[in-house]
């Protein structure tokens, strides 16, 4: 800008070692970059009501340069980890995973959002991110005969933190206990003794955090005898099948709708009662996208007697996020710019009365929508597993 | 050639900031390195009085731009005082407090004047003659030490807190020297602050706290909350859905995503217990939850629990404590 005939202008300031502690931590993959802007043209964020700053090719540009200004609360941290522009990137960059290693650069210093840093501290003293009791873990199966698991029993049902302690997640939990169950599944619960699986943890950047998390769940688990582990959430999945291996892992990992979908198949599981409901699949991003699970979902659905399935415009590689991924779940995002708000908004333009989803974090974002688009008489939202239960 | 290190004097209705004295301070240390001047910019109106006793923090000169334009802040008054009496003496260095008004200020002025401005600073030291900042960068990793050895005056703010302030020197005077103000046309037009005053406690702090949540079915609704709170001398919060609503503002908001409180006493009205609002209060010594559906899930958590309509039970509930308490 030129004014009063001198040159205004304001220094840039590059540091190769930003660069270099964006690799180091494992982001190498920002050198592969080439700025086309195919992930920001299809981010999530530039869909919302009210727009927001946050531009996913921009920080790339400002992370690999090593300038100032990337790092705050909303511009490095708004990144929900959806995936979109990952399935996108015509370099193959897995962005989710560079987004996780520039945050870990900042969460070494501390320089985390501030609900962030509550999170931490719970999950070093509770074993959970929601500043509850470690050992009220199994508290969702009062009243309930839930078995336990030992050696010779073929799965352990892993529950995740959400299910574990939210009461309305707690419902979800014990469906699916009662479909294993009527499948005659060999299966059993470890309880207080687990800690969170720490995926959306490491996506904070807490790496220190998520490998004792990590180790102390895979000792757990191996000296308990276990195989095979059924999850409740696509979080629990997607790090116990891709990020605990590295951790030295060997375990079958599967979403409880992929196994139940597996047992509708061999006829050990039916659904007779009439679930008379129009019901549209929210696709949650962990299942979907990052794990690739698209038809155990519909299949099961379309196994329930009368249940008229749809499905939203935009729906498996192209499904939109509920906003909750990321660590965004422990951090405000105002109403109008939550993913979750589109979503309840075109279910309840396509004639919905239920917004069925298979992930808990899904179902807290979209409840709250539900309530806050004032639609919560009309419409609910539910697990996957719930409909099905009702269906036995 | 330029010299003299000024400072800017933050006032609010004649009463000076802190940052102001840790400037002074610091700026004190900077001019005898430099053997130069330190001098204290003070704008306002009706505010000469506050002059001389910036010499006793280390001034030696006191610039007094006096106006009734300069009443309250406005970015173009005192922007057009501040960048015109630089341009008549040609300081050699301009420091500010890095608060609201003086990050405003110091970009309008530093543009004014055509000169660089390091924001933010953490630190300032003289290095061959140089004055050298420090700003924390990557929120906080790494330091950049600039100077801006080309142009002057050099300009900075620094953040509050990071200096301290020195002993002051009873007695010590400076020159006060009245300049006019020259204020130029100001097209902000500040009618009246409105502070946000409340005699309930901060919610982070308070021993006790009455939240309400969806249940309040409207903002006018909370007027039964703030009436128990005041009894029980508490702060009022809400929860997430609350705030969704638009009833109450996010700096009310209880929760994960909102505030975390451990008060000794929570009162929970017409909340339903999500988890992202237990996160944010599970660790209170006594929770005490109103709501109309038994099966909610703020009663698994409560200490005590009232299945009942709020608006029926928080008035019984205010008279209850009132008496109580007078008693």
């Amino acid at each position: 800008m030129e004014k009063g005939g001198k040159q205004m202008s304001e220094p840039l300031m590059l540091f190769d070692e930003v660069r270099e502690a964006i690799v180091g931590s494992g982001g190498e993959e920002i050198q592969l970059c080439m700025q086309c802007g195919l992930c920001t043209g299809s981010c999530p964020w530039g869909r919302t009501e009210e727009k927001s700053d946050f531009n996913v090719r921009a920080m790339f540009h400002m992370g690999r340069l090593g300038y100032d200004g990337y790092e705050s609360d909303d511009y490095l941290f708004a990144c929900t980890t959806c995936n979109q522009c990952a399935v996108l990137c015509p370099r193959g960059i897995k962005i989710p995973g560079v987004v996780r290693s520039m945050r870990s650069v900042i969460c070494e210093t501390g320089g985390i959002p501030k609900n962030l840093k509550a999170v931490l501290g719970s999950i070093n003293s509770q074993g959970n991110p929601w500043s509850q009791e470690k050992d009220e873990r199994t508290a969702w199966t009062r009243g309930h005969d839930v078995p336990e698991f030992t050696p010779d029993k073929e799965y352990l049902l892993y529950v995740c933190c959400t299910s574990a302690y939210d009461g309305r997640s707690q419902k979800v939990a014990r469906a699916v206990v009662e479909l294993l169950e009527a499948a005659g599944v060999s299966f059993g619960i470890i309880g207080n003794e687990e800690k969170c699986c720490g995926e959306s943890v490491r996506k904070i950047g807490a790496e220190d955090e998520f490998g004792n998390l990590a180790r102390h769940n895979i000792d757990l688990f191996k000296q308990r005898g276990v195989k095979k582990i059924i999850t409740t959430s696509p979080h629990c999945l997607f790090t116990f099948k891709n990020e605990y291996p590295e951790q030295g892992a060997e375990f079958e990992v599967v979403h409880y709708t992929e196994l139940l979908r597996d047992l509708v198949a061999e006829g050990r599981l039916k659904f007779s009662r009439p679930v008379s409901k129009k019901v549209i699949y929210h696709e949650p991003c962990y299942l979907g996208r990052h794990s690739r699970v698209f038809s155990a979902p519909r299949e099961l659905m379309g196994a329930v007697p009368e249940l008229k399935m749809s499905e939203f415009g935009g729906n498996m590689d192209y499904s939109l996020c509920c906003s909750g991924g990321g660590a965004r779940i422990w951090m405000e995002t105002r109403a109008g710019q939550r993913f979750s708000d589109t979503k309840v908004k075109e279910a309840s333009e396509r004639g919905s009365e239920v917004i069925a989803t298979a992930c808990p974090y899904c179902i807290v974002m979209l409840e709250d929508s539900l309530k806050n688009q004032n639609k919560d008489e009309e419409m609910s939202v539910r697990d996957i597993s719930e409909i099905l239960r009702e269906s036995l | 050639m330029a010299k003299g290190i000024w400072v800017f004097v933050e006032q609010r209705d004649g009463k000076i900031k802190k940052v102001t004295y840790e400037l002074l301070s610091a700026g004190r240390k900077v001019a005898d390195g430099l053997g130069e001047e330190l001098c204290a910019v003070l704008p306002g109106n009706g505010v000469a009085g506050l002059a001389p006793a910036l010499g006793e923090y280390g001034a030696d000169k006191v610039f007094v731009l006096e106006s009734g334009a300069l009443e309250k802040y406005t970015t173009d008054g005192y922007a057009n005082a501040v960048a015109s009496l630089a341009k008549q003496y040609e300081p050699g260095a301009i420091l500010m407090g890095c608060t609201v008004a003086g990050r405003d200020l110091a970009a309008q002025v530093a543009q004014k004047l055509g000169t660089g401005l390091m924001t933010d600073c953490t630190d300032m030291s003289l290095e061959e003659g140089q004055l050298v900042f420090t700003r924390p960068v990557y929120a906080g990793k790494a330091f950049v030490k600039a100077s801006c050895p080309g142009v002057r005056p050099v300009m900075a703010t620094i953040r509050p807190n990071v200096f301290s302030v020195g002993e002051t020197q009873p007695g010590r005077s400076a020159e006060v020297v009245s300049a006019p103000a020259d204020t130029g046309e100001i097209r902000q037009v500040i009618k009246d602050v409105v502070l946000q005053v409340s005699t309930r406690p901060e919610l982070t702090e308070a021993d006790a706290i009455v939240s309400g949540g969806r249940g309040m079915k409207g903002p006018e609704n909370f007027k039964i909350l703030e009436e128990l709170a005041d009894v029980l001398g508490a702060a009022v919060g809400a929860s997430r859905a609350a705030v969704d609503a638009g009833w109450k503002s996010h700096s009310f908001q209880v929760g994960q995503t909102g505030k975390t409180v451990s008060p000794v006493l929570y009162i929970a009205c017409g909340i339903s217990g999500a988890i992202q609002h237990l996160a944010g209060m599970s660790s209170s010594k006594c929770i005490v939850a109103v709501n109309k559906d038994p099966e909610a899930n703020i009663f698994k958590v409560a200490d005590y629990g009232i299945v009942g309509d709020l608006f029926d039970v928080v008035p019984l509930l205010k008279e209850e404590f009132k008496k109580k308490l007078e008693s």
